[in-house]
């Protein structure tokens, strides 16, 4: 079967087990729509805080950034497990304690004050829009290049999704649709990350494989640490060493806790430690989504390690025409762009001048049959 | 990483497996977050507020509308996004820290602080952290380098600083207002006590 028909079956297929979870747990009440009536084992609810909390974002760009800018973006690694932990032990059990729906319930009630009330929801509302812009915007992204229709007709198939089980089962709805989601996102995320582990450096688990020397095409061992031949790669090309870091010291601190102490305070994250039954069951499901989250945190900088590699190996000094089909697939959804600079129709990866933002197509293709960039060179400042 | 397995020439249904996870990361997340929304608005505004005797079939229609409303305003957003998805995703949690991460950790462990201190402190977080973002990403873009940051700190870490702020705003606004009643008092000293656990008997 070609790729594209299974992408169809794979992601309808899981489409059609989320609404028929929204079926199953119709809701009735209030409560159980603002908190699945309070009753949710904490194992479901590890599970289902993990795909809440493990955003697009985790999925989609952290290992992307991790291959991309290397130390710089442990920060988004430490911030947010950190800020997990934060959550975990300080707040969590002691907010389900107090027995509320809503986080703006507990500021209201705590703050005895319907101007705090009001203000908590203002919060609520700017924190929680900034963060589902983006994860509409992945969801277009997916779509956009699997199933290769436009981004916004993508962003427009995931609202339609959403909105049958978010609006018909409230959060019991999307407490098991989570947890089915979390199975598909983990296995989704592993899978991938173990075959190329083991093809790389022939250990099973990315975890060991991050640290273990490479193999080359006919399986033997190179001798050469993973890290090490990523940084002589990316040194070559002119960046900076994968290892090192760019941010200043206090850029790296704050945005590290500005992640940690945001983690901590995001209300659908502090929301789901309310529909456990008891406060020691905050507790329990709250060490799960750890455990649930930490197999794939802990995979992700391998992942992003074996891409460069992998991409630096397959791009730099290959001829346009000679480019695996994937390049040109994600050229097609507008998301990677090559420009000729020196004219030999080879792609060279260096550092300095890329381009800003979104490639922007001419619409016309060029004498290598790439298409052309509106604005190939970054606008001097 | 939807890329990786195309590069790394993985069998087409890996590829296929990575779709469906990258949707339902993005679906699971985007759900939980709509529904704190519709929450809000149903519950928080309506239900406490506006309409404290909205029946129990009503409020659930609310709650129902407001998700309906939130997924398509979410859905603008998505269509035309203020940036790439971690740098988005990086300003919510800037926003979340400055704004309730302060008002939630003195509302369980500060017994003292007040409604005054409380709204304050998350007015001056939330404020402050939006307009620095606002300002370096979308004002004025050709600023957003570090000589320009305060303190070298980018718009992605500077919730912290407006966490900061919240934090001192508000513990100095409680200093100089009413401390709260006995009653809520008495309510955040019983939330630290595990349940079942008798109160001291006095010799």
């Amino acid at each position: 079967m070609d790729i594209q028909l299974l992408t169809y079956l794979f992601v309808g297929g899981s489409f059609v087990l989320y609404i028929a979870i929204a079926i199953a747990s119709r809701v009735g009440s209030t409560k159980e729509f603002y908190v699945a009536g309070g009753g949710v084992s904490p194992i479901a609810n590890g599970a289902a805080t993990a795909a809440d909390w493990m955003s697009a974002a985790s999925f989609i760009s952290m290992a992307g950034i991790i291959a991309y800018s290397g130390y710089d973006a442990s920060v988004y690694l430490m911030g947010w497990t950190g800020g997990y932990v934060l959550l975990a032990m300080l707040l969590a059990p002691y907010l389900r304690k107090f027995g509320k729906f809503t986080v703006p319930d507990f500021i209201g009630d705590r703050y005895y004050s319907n101007v705090a009330r009001t203000v908590a929801v203002i919060c609520v509302i700017f924190v929680s829009f900034t963060y589902v812009a983006g994860q509409m915007r992945g969801t277009g992204i997916v779509f956009a290049r699997f199933l290769e229709v436009d981004v916004d007709i993508g962003v427009a198939i995931g609202m339609v999704i959403v909105f049958f089980y978010a609006v018909l089962g409230g959060m019991k709805g999307i407490t098991y649709t989570q947890v089915a989601q979390y199975c598909v996102l983990i296995f989704a995320f592993t899978v991938p990350a173990i075959f190329l582990s083991i093809m790389m450096t022939g250990h099973i688990l990315p975890q060991t494989g991050f640290g273990a020397t490479l193999l080359d095409a006919a399986g033997n061992d190179t001798g050469v640490y993973l890290l090490t031949r990523l940084d002589q790669l990316v040194t070559e090309l002119g960046f900076s060493a994968y290892t090192s870091g760019t941010k200043s010291t206090i850029d790296v601190f704050f945005i590290t806790a500005a992640l940690m102490c945001g983690t901590a305070g995001l209300p659908h994250v502090i929301v789901r430690f309310f529909t456990v039954p008891r406060v020691r069951d905050a507790r329990v499901s709250a060490g799960w989504a750890l455990f649930f989250i930490a197999i794939l945190y802990t995979s992700a900088p391998a992942v992003g390690a074996f891409a460069r590699v992998n991409l630096i190996e397959t791009v730099d000094n290959t001829a346009y025409e000679s480019l695996p089909q994937w390049f040109r697939n994600w050229e097609n959804s507008g998301l990677i762009a090559w420009t000729d600079k020196n004219a030999d129709g080879e792609v060279q990866m260096s550092a300095g001048d890329p381009f800003q933002g979104a490639p922007v197509y001419t619409g016309e293709r060029g004498s290598h049959g790439e298409r052309l960039l509106k604005r190939p060179h970054r606008q001097s400042r | 990483m939807l890329a990786n397995p195309e590069i790394g020439n993985l069998p087409a249904w890996v590829v296929a497996l990575v779709a469906a996870g990258g949707v339902a990361a993005a679906l699971s997340t985007a759900a939980g977050l709509l529904l704190v929304i519709s929450s809000a608005i149903s519950h928080d505004l309506l239900k406490k507020q506006l309409k404290p005797d909205i029946s129990e079939k009503g409020e659930l229609l609310a709650a129902r509308l407001a998700a309906a409303v939130a997924i398509v305003i979410a859905g603008y957003f998505g269509i035309n996004p203020p940036g790439f998805v971690a740098q988005v995703v990086a300003f919510a949690f800037g926003l979340a820290a400055s704004s309730f991460f302060p008002v939630i950790l003195m509302g369980i462990f500060y017994k003292r602080m007040n409604k005054e201190g409380a709204i304050a402190g998350m007015l001056v977080g939330l404020i402050f952290t939006f307009s620095y973002i606002v300002y370096f990403k979308f004002v004025a873009p050709e600023m957003n380098t570090p000589e320009h940051w305060w303190f070298g700190v980018s718009p992605e870490g500077i919730g912290t600083l407006g966490m900061i702020f919240n934090f001192v705003v508000s513990l100095v606004v409680c200093r100089f207002t009413a401390p709260p009643p006995a009653e809520i008092q008495q309510i955040v000293e019983e939330i630290r006590v595990p349940r079942g656990a008798g109160t001291a008997v006095d010799h």
